[in-house]
């Protein structure tokens, strides 16, 4: 099979995955009690208001109706007009993937870095203190919520000791030069960052352990060994390397995920991604943005999972596009 | 070769930390030399002590704030208190004898029969952008909220049947019939829905999707320099303000929506003001109240928590079984044990801080368990073979003070064997079903705000808050009459006796007062929900106005003794991470040094 066909049917089948993920999520946003208009409305609300509201964004069709409308918008190329923003949602959702972007780019790139070295050394040095201490470290930071986690870091180096700032992305009203901003902005990024990077290195470390330990029992490794060559030379060169697949599968995965934000950790640290903005837009019940967002996540997953194929193929040319493994 | 590069790592490092501590202190140290008018000492008819001019005040807003424009959907209503001016206003001075005070009205007039009210508009009101406020821009508003139905239409407008501008700053509003309760319902809806909106800028467009709604032009006392949706919003001083220029140069509202992190961020000292909506835990308060450098201010606030008892449903259609439930509910035990004795108890039909227009005949009854049994036992409510009388469920939204009230009713009404299930949802769940009479017993807060007048909202039976399902025919025709009534004590009459209706027929069960909490940095004054002279009251202009706010460095305490170096919690974590890396340096060498 051609490169060319490979990557065409790929691209038919994400199609298939999107529109399934829109239908699916649709139904099953709209079956949750509760509309949009009782958050606009307010605390004072009245019943008339919220009627109004209904008819004005064609709430009060049926429900079947609603989803034509948005189909037709959807191939449209239109993800709809954000009740809540009164703004388009494309417009909504590109102010706030740069924010999350940063923040999980940003934690991706350490927790990738740390995790998968730190895995990979203790998987040499199976069995040995170090192993087993590294290995358990990571399993407790992965077992850590991170809210909790997050909390106790902003208490120790928020509140205590005053080192990093507590919430926000950067300090409102700073005034001084680009260089400023660009410090400012690492600056509020290293207790957010920290805490992604504790909660997941766990899950690197241990896959890749597993998989070097795997690889440390093959034979090619013993005659590697055997004919002399360095530890350093045998992990970099043969080890690590025939390691990379599944470690790849989950950077992939992670990387796909990456564009829906860290809930959590943007909730503590009032950091404006799309993890709060899915919270915000499912509290006041904002279909189309809600929408939109998933959507987005949807693509972005379909689409890493065949960036990963390719690289597949390029780290093992054992396996080829389109075939069956 | 390794050690070199060890070298030239360490020396990156500290620069790194050592510019981002550096551009840290720069920030902090900003202070603008402008000319300042004299203090405003006497506004709307009150003397305040005179404040200082200059700084930054900081603080957090729990909701989400899309954009700016409270007219359409009743959001944003903190930002919006900033940029915007309503016609007349309330502020938390309501709780304490000050009525509503205009704002863009400079004085007014009501007519006999209460029907024809004519505003006279401050003639040196000017939008942001420079054009002058006039009666135009005031019937705009009102007119388009009118025809588009937007919130503040059912809750006042709808009553309004013309308005006429005679000249550029009179508007003459005619009421469709004689209404005493206008005046305080058009206060009310400005504090969250009823903003006066620049005509040239909104006219023709849709308020929905207005770009103004991102860069609003107000003609209130701060200015929007930045709004980033999600994150922050930077205001100035407006220094052509109608009513004379606020004291601080700079507002920043940042939004938090995590009320633990909020609080945290305050006691770091980053906020100079949070509200109530960032106690997550009852305790604080009182941890807070001991803190050096924070006042905690608590306040008359114009809710009280209830519970609301379905009448279309068994067994509370019921009147004897709803007499039973309130003998039931102790009121000093959820006083105490749920809110820490802050929130005080509240017996009547209208919360305590309005004592002028409370009926002392109509008591809810106190708590008594013998009585609430035998009321039970007489309804036909006996305890059945299962050990309860009945089945019932008890629902609240996710609000804090709703949580800790529906714990407290569980428990109380197990002790009456009525087996209650407790279900808790998230706030568009929870409003649905309110709304469509889904519930067997809410908890609800009932606004007593600013007079009685309030009480057609909730229980005339087209009361739109009328949840509960109540009806009472003469309590409908008391209601109209009240609204018609135009000399006070007769009004004052018919209110005792719907008083005295609405607690024979337990149409709700008040339980306690809510009170406003505000956690506030010493040295900051003119704060709204603090008395004048010192406090905002009266001329904060909504509740969170801080058009008022001051700042004076407070007479530094006696200098606390120093706590001995080595107890400094950053000298501990140094000492203990020295100690592991030492640790392990040597057991990696130790295991090396084995191995050859």
């Amino acid at each position: 099979m051609s490169f060319t066909k490979f990557i065409f049917k790929r691209i038919l089948g994400l199609i298939f995955v999107v529109l399934l993920v829109v239908s699916i999520n649709f139904f099953l946003i709209h079956m949750a009690p509760g509309d949009v208009a009782n958050y606009l409305a307010g605390r004072e609300a009245s019943q008339q208001y919220i009627e109004t509201i209904r008819r004005e964004f064609g709430l009060d069709k049926p429900l079947f109706t609603q989803f034509t409308i948005y189909l037709d918008q959807f191939f449209h190329g239109n993800l709809g007009y954000s009740y809540t923003f009164g703004r388009p949602v494309i417009s909504v959702i590109a102010s706030r993937i740069p924010a999350t972007l940063t923040l999980v780019g940003i934690s991706l790139f350490f927790i990738i870095l740390i995790g998968t070295f730190l895995g990979a050394y203790a998987g040499m040095r199976y069995p040995s203190i170090t192993e087993s201490l590294i290995s358990n470290i990571s399993f407790i930071f992965y077992s850590m919520p991170t809210y909790w986690l997050g909390l106790l870091l902003v208490l120790i180096f928020g509140v205590y000791l005053k080192w990093f700032p507590i919430s926000g992305m950067a300090t409102a009203g700073l005034e001084g030069s680009f260089w400023t901003y660009v410090l400012d902005r690492i600056w509020h990024l290293v207790l957010p960052v920290a805490t992604l990077v504790l909660v997941w290195f766990g899950e690197y470390v241990q896959i890749a352990r597993a998989s070097i330990m795997e690889i440390m029992n093959e034979p090619f490794i013993t005659t590697a060994r055997s004919i002399g060559y360095k530890d350093r030379i045998i992990f970099f060169k043969h080890a690590l390397r025939n390691a990379m697949l599944p470690i790849v599968t989950m950077i992939a995965l992670h990387l796909g995920l990456m564009v829906g934000g860290a809930l959590f950790t943007e909730i503590i640290f009032s950091w404006p991604g799309m993890g709060r903005l899915i919270y915000e837009a499912m509290l006041a019940r904002d279909y189309p943005l809600l929408l939109g967002t998933y959507t987005i996540m949807a693509i972005s997953v379909a689409v890493a999972n065949i960036g990963v194929d390719v690289i597949y193929s390029f780290l093992d040319p054992r396996i080829k596009l389109g075939e069956k493994r | 070769m390794r050690k070199a590069k060890l070298k030239l790592k360490v020396p990156l490092i500290t620069l790194i930390v050592a510019i981002i501590l550096l551009t840290s202190s720069v920030s902090t140290c900003a202070v603008s030399a402008t000319e300042y008018p004299p203090p405003n000492t006497w506004e709307n008819g009150r003397y305040y002590t005179p404040g200082q001019y200059g700084g930054t005040f900081r603080t957090a807003d729990i909701e989400p704030c899309e954009q700016i424009n409270p007219d359409w959907s009743a959001t944003s209503s903190m930002e919006s208190a900033q940029v915007y001016s309503r016609l007349i206003c309330f502020d938390y001075g309501v709780m304490y004898g000050i009525g509503y005070y205009g704002d863009l009205a400079k004085s007014w007039e009501i007519s006999p029969d209460f029907k024809v009210y004519t505003f006279h508009l401050y003639e040196n009101a000017t939008w942001h952008d420079g054009v002058p406020v006039t009666s135009a821009d005031v019937k705009y508003t009102f007119e388009t909220i009118m025809e588009k139905d937007y919130p503040a239409n059912s809750y006042v407008l709808n009553r309004i049947e013309s308005i006429a501008t005679p000249d550029e700053y009179t508007v003459v509003i005619t009421l469709k019939k004689t209404d005493t309760s206008f005046m305080g319902a058009l206060a009310m809806a400005g504090m969250w829905m009823l903003s006066i909106l620049p005509k040239h800028l909104y006219e023709g467009t849709d308020w929905k999707t207005n770009p103004y709604n991102l860069h609003p032009i107000g003609s209130g006392p701060f200015k929007v320099e930045e709004f980033v949706p999600g994150e922050y919003t930077v205001f100035v001083a407006n220094d052509n303000w109608f009513r004379g220029r606020p004291y601080i140069d700079k507002l920043i509202i940042e939004q938090v929506p995590d009320p633990v992190a909020g609080l945290n961020a305050f006691k770091a000292g980053k906020y100079d003001y949070v509200d109530n909506s960032y106690v997550p835990q009852w305790a604080e308060i009182a941890d807070l109240n001991r803190t050096e450098g924070i006042r905690v201010t608590l306040s008359g606030w114009v809710y009280d928590l209830s519970i609301l008892l379905n009448f279309r449903r068994k067994p509370f259609d019921n009147p004897l079984v709803r007499e039973a439930i309130a003998y039931g509910i102790n009121r000093t035990e959820v006083r105490i044990k749920g809110f820490y004795g802050y929130y005080p108890e509240t017996y009547w039909a209208i919360i305590p801080f309005f004592k002028q227009y409370i009926n002392p005949n109509a008591t809810f009854p106190d708590y008594n368990l013998t009585k609430a049994e035998e009321l039970l036992d007489k309804a036909g409510y006996p305890i059945g073979p299962d050990g309860y009388r009945f089945h019932t469920t008890i629902t609240n939204g996710p609000y804090p003070d709703d949580k800790v009230l529906a714990e407290m009713i569980t428990e109380q009404l197990r002790r009456l064997k009525i087996d209650v299930t407790w279900a808790m949802y998230d706030s568009a769940t929870w409003v649905s079903k309110r709304n469509a009479g889904d519930f067997d017993i809410t908890c609800y807060w009932v606004n007593y705000c600013p007079d009685p007048s309030i009480f057609y909202r909730f229980f005339h039976s087209k009361g739109w808050s009328n949840y509960m399902g109540y009806y009472n025919q003469e309590v409908d025709e008391l209601i109209e009459q009240s609204f018609v009534t135009t000399d006070e004590e007769q009004r004052q009459e018919i209110w005792n006796k719907i008083q005295e209706i609405l607690v024979k027929d337990i149409a709700w069960i008040p339980i306690v007062n809510e009170m406003y909490f505000t956690f506030i940095r010493e040295g900051w004054h003119g704060i709204p929900s603090e008395l004048p002279p010192d406090g905002g009251m009266g001329r904060s202009y909504t509740w969170f106005g801080f058009a008022r706010v001051w700042y004076a460095a407070p007479t530094p305490s006696p200098a606390p003794t120093p706590s001995p170096w080595f107890t400094e919690p950053g000298f501990i974590i140094a000492i203990v991470i020295v100690i592991a890396v030492a640790a392990v340096g040597s057991w990696v060498a130790w295991k090396r040094t084995r191995r050859t």
